[in-house]
């Protein structure tokens, strides 16, 4: 059953009339009058005693609001004084899936994001255990992917803020590959996660175009009070369309690139697709199938090329391919030198 | 009055793994943030610390702004030695505040300068490229 709006508003009345401590029993005609108060239009008798009918038999909407009648002081009342129709009224289907949803969202909390957001999630968990028969040392039915001690989740809600409220940010970044110090003043626009990494998308005052910074290079972030530099929502949300993580290799283009993959690891791709570009072009009797994606070349797919080389040929590009051997060639000379690393440490 | 920020173009530093960052200059302090990247002279990436008696010297009218407080490097004798050659640290050294206007000064640590002194030569700061804070710090 859909529930209108407005008959979801008269719902709300009902139940704040109803838990109001200062006036206990409304009678009908309060209740009548609040509800016009608020909605500004007349409400007759009946209307509302179908709204309380409703809020105490209707299984789908499932409040069992508790509404009785007092003939003692001439009107209604909750027969539980603790009810309220905004203590979740969540029937066990509902309560089912949010318990399992309660896995996923724990992620979010403890260390990987801010205080006020794991705040958030510790009360919704408080409110569904309230809820729930299954107290305490319930088994996890979902486990997601998540890192403790991880840096850099201590500015995320200060990014997001200055994000929401387009304030500039003034921070201090160090470059792991430079290995080098900068002060940048940056206008935030994006929080992104690739594969348990966060990064921010800002306009740099000082690359004069987007960039994208990871939250753990990041030090000392200041709100500034300078103007903010827009950028319009569309570069923002399409910025990481054709890219495969976050860092897209300078001068890069937008280009095909076509690979064969193994039998084994071609399942896992076709039913794991690395990117919405991914085409399966060519299937070989034995099982090996020719790849093609559209992306640009990024750090992030040069490294997955190196984790998967001994299941995937690269066809093209070039540059691509030069990446991905010269990291295994290097790879391949660290191994034979580890008796001689092995010594040295 | 909120605090202001000056982002520095690069500066050529006495000491050529030190990087001067950013000033900040609030009305009860100037503070100055640093990165340092260890160096590959020695095994270990050697380490670091600052002088006790770093101050600043205005340029014009050679008022001298003495180093109230280091934060995360240690004040000499102590020291902080670095892991490895790519270590790095981010620190900051806080002065009283320098006076609201154009103006160019010296950071020294020591003089006569050798070259591992945390020595700075000139620096300017613009008033008219100064960002305020919108923060209290």
């Amino acid at each position: 059953m859909s529930l209108t709006k407005e008959a979801y508003i008269r719902y709300k009345i009902i139940d704040e009339c109803l838990t109001n401590k200062f006036h206990p029993y409304p009678t009908v005609e309060e209740i009548i009058q609040a509800c016009e108060e608020r909605l500004g239009k007349t409400f007759t008798i009946s209307c509302l005693q179908k709204d309380i009918r409703a809020m105490k038999e209707d299984e789908a909407m499932g409040y069992h609001a508790p509404i009785r009648f007092s003939r003692q002081h001439m009107g209604y009342y909750y027969s539980d004084p603790e009810y309220s129709i905004n203590s979740i009224p969540l029937n066990s289907d509902e309560l089912q899936s949010l318990e399992a949803m309660a896995d996923v969202l724990s992620t979010f909390s403890g260390s990987r994001i801010s205080e006020n957001y794991n705040q958030a999630i510790q009360k919704i968990f408080a409110a569904l255990k309230e809820k729930t028969t299954q107290q305490g040392g319930r088994r996890r039915i979902i486990q997601t992917d998540s890192q403790i001690n991880h840096k850099g989740f201590e500015y995320f809600e200060k990014i997001l803020h200055a994000i929401i409220n387009k304030i500039p940010v003034g921070f201090i970044h160090y470059s792991y590959k430079k290995r080098r110090f900068n002060s940048i003043i940056a206008h935030p626009v994006l929080l992104k996660e690739f594969q348990n990494n966060w990064y921010v998308l800002a306009y740099s005052e000082q690359h004069r175009q987007l960039r994208v910074f990871g939250l753990d290079r990041i030090h000392d972030p200041l709100f500034l009070k300078t103007k903010f530099h827009p950028i319009d929502a569309d570069t923002v949300n399409h910025y990481f369309d054709n890219i495969y993580g976050t860092y897209p290799l300078l001068g890069e283009k937008l280009q095909k690139i076509t690979f064969l993959v193994d039998p084994l690891l071609s399942d896992y791709l076709k039913a794991n697709p690395i990117h919405a570009s991914q085409k399966a072009v060519f299937v070989a009797s034995h099982g090996m199938v020719k790849f093609e994606l559209e992306l640009v070349l990024s750090q992030e797919l040069v490294n997955f090329f190196i984790q998967h080389s001994p299941d995937i040929f690269i066809l093209k590009p070039q540059n691509l391919i030069k990446r991905v051997s010269e990291s295994i060639t290097r790879a391949g000379i660290h191994y034979n030198l580890k008796k001689h690393v092995r010594k040295t440490i | 009055m909120y605090a202001k920020l000056y982002n520095l173009p690069p500066y050529k530093p006495n000491n050529l793994n030190l990087r001067l960052l950013r000033i900040i200059v609030d009305k009860t302090f100037t503070r100055i943030d640093f990165g340092y990247q260890a160096t590959d002279y020695y095994i270990h990436g050697g380490w670091a610390n600052i002088y006790p008696e770093t101050f600043l010297r205005i340029k014009d009218s050679g008022v001298k702004l003495n180093m109230q407080r280091a934060v995360n490097i240690p004040q000499k004798p102590e020291k902080h030695d670095f892991e490895s050659t790519v270590d790095n640290l981010h620190f900051s050294l806080f002065f009283p505040p320098l006076p609201d206007r154009t103006l160019t000064f010296d950071l020294i640590e020591s003089e006569p300068v050798t070259p591992t002194l945390f020595n700075y030569y000139n620096v300017k700061i613009d008033q008219s490229k100064a960002i305020p804070v919108q923060e209290k710090l």
